[in-house]
């Protein structure tokens, strides 16, 4: 339950801290969508916003939802 | 600072403590293999581990998987990095995507794009690749001299071409395949601050329309080449070349490491923070688990060849999610931002705790 509630109360923390910080991406947002059949992850599109994450000379591909 | 800007690195504060709290995975490394086919100059590895060290089986890292991670996390919100190296190195890259696939994972890498050809790429599109992110230093003479592969640039150029066309062909044929989520990142150093612009209108030539750029830390082989290291003010000219190019509309990004003052909110999509040990964490090619894969060894949590990987995740990382040891140390001990900023990046903490790097402090020189 706790967990629950952290997590919403920090869905819009992120969208206040980015929203009052003036931070934008020009990126659309692509799907999460969870497939019927769990082996198939054929739409499967890594968590929310790419670019979000960026560790780059030792390697993050831009996928990644910072602000869940 | 613009007050809306502080308020907005309170909340984020806020919302970091909540997530150290939960410390939900979702990110994790695995350093496949430490095999490389070029020679960076600015090479993260410390070298220390030899060229020669095995990869680590694919059974081993599936095991942890199955046994360790599985069990824990819904898989289709947990991204599996495969890093190196060079991932392309390995012989049954494929493979382990397609295991990954299977099991629900999305799976990305990074890579120098030499390896990758027409068929290696739809090879692992059908495995389940969903991110990838190709290395790109400069126009071609700069990024050969730092890659130390004459053809690097080569190589580079014709992953971003197959990557751009891929995803082009899918927009043309309204397919209801997914675009593959994808950047090129650029390791800005002194040859090349100054043909930004020009590296810039190269990359969107390709089809590039997300760049992420970044400096180079005095870390491995680039701590001995001073020629690579941005000096105070180039830094500066760097995060005012970011702000132009997103005031212009494109998506330019500054890397995730460091705190950056009065740029957060201009240069990047996101307010900083570090994730290494939070949401983030690696398994290493001798089993040794972390967070992001430059971490020094001193922070290394345990080894999945001795260790239960997810009870190291529940109860270890102690470091990682209170930083506040962080501020016992120079330049911390006074430093008004510690509260946003809490000690830059972990990658950036030597041996002995001190910090390499203050993202805040160069900027503030060039003041």
């Amino acid at each position: 339950m706790k967990k629950k509630a952290l997590l919403r109360i920090n869905v819009l923390l992120g969208a206040a801290s980015l929203a009052l910080a003036g931070c934008h991406s020009s990126k659309p947002v692509p799907q999460t969508p969870k497939d019927e059949n769990p082996s198939d992850t054929t739409n499967v599109q890594p968590v929310v916003k790419p670019d979000h994450e960026v560790f780059v000379k030792y390697g993050i591909p831009p996928t990644f939802n910072l602000y869940e | 600072m613009r007050l809306r800007l502080k308020i907005a690195l309170w909340l984020e504060r806020w919302r970091r403590h909540n997530l150290k709290e939960l410390h939900p995975l979702r990110q994790l490394f695995w350093e496949s293999t430490l095999r490389c086919n070029v020679h960076c100059l600015h090479c993260g590895s410390d070298c220390i581990a030899s060229i020669e060290t095995p990869d680590m089986p694919e059974e081993d890292f599936l095991k942890v998987i199955d046994t360790e991670v599985t069990p824990h996390v819904d898989p289709h919100e947990v991204m599996i990095v495969i890093s190196g190296g060079e991932p392309l190195m390995r012989k049954d890259l494929a493979e382990v995507g397609r295991a990954l696939k299977q099991r629900g994972y999305p799976w990305g890498m990074v890579t120098n794009g030499l390896a990758l050809t027409e068929k290696k790429f739809h090879e692992l599109l059908d495995a389940g690749l969903r991110s990838i992110t190709v290395s790109c230093d400069g126009l071609e003479a700069d990024h050969v001299w730092l890659r130390q592969h004459p053809l690097a640039f080569e190589g580079a150029t014709r992953a971003i071409k197959l990557i751009a066309e891929y995803n082009q062909s899918i927009v043309n044929r309204k397919s209801s395949n997914r675009p593959l989520a994808w950047d090129v990142v650029t390791c800005v150093n002194q040859r090349t601050i100054d043909h930004l612009p020009a590296i810039r209108e190269m990359l969107w030539d390709l089809g590039v329309r997300d760049w992420r750029v970044f400096g180079i830390d005095p870390m491995g082989r680039a701590a001995e080449n001073p020629e690579l290291i941005l000096t105070d003010a180039q830094f500066k000219q760097l995060m005012d070349y970011i702000v132009s190019e997103r005031e212009a509309g494109r998506h330019v990004s500054y890397s995730c490491e460091g705190y950056l003052g009065d740029y957060e909110g201009r240069v990047r999509d996101h307010l900083y923070q570090c994730a290494a040990g939070i949401s983030v964490a690696s398994i290493l090619i001798d089993g040794s688990i972390s967070a992001c894969t430059s971490i020094r060894g001193k922070y290394y949590q345990g080894n999945i060849y001795k260790d239960s990987f997810w009870s190291v995740w529940e109860n270890g990382f102690k470091p990682y999610r209170d930083r506040s040891w962080m501020r016992q140390t120079e330049p911390c001990k006074d430093c008004k931002a510690f509260s946003f900023c809490e000690g830059n990046g972990m990658h950036l903490r030597r041996e002995d705790g001190s910090l390499m790097l203050c993202h805040l402090k160069r900027l503030q020189v060039t003041d």
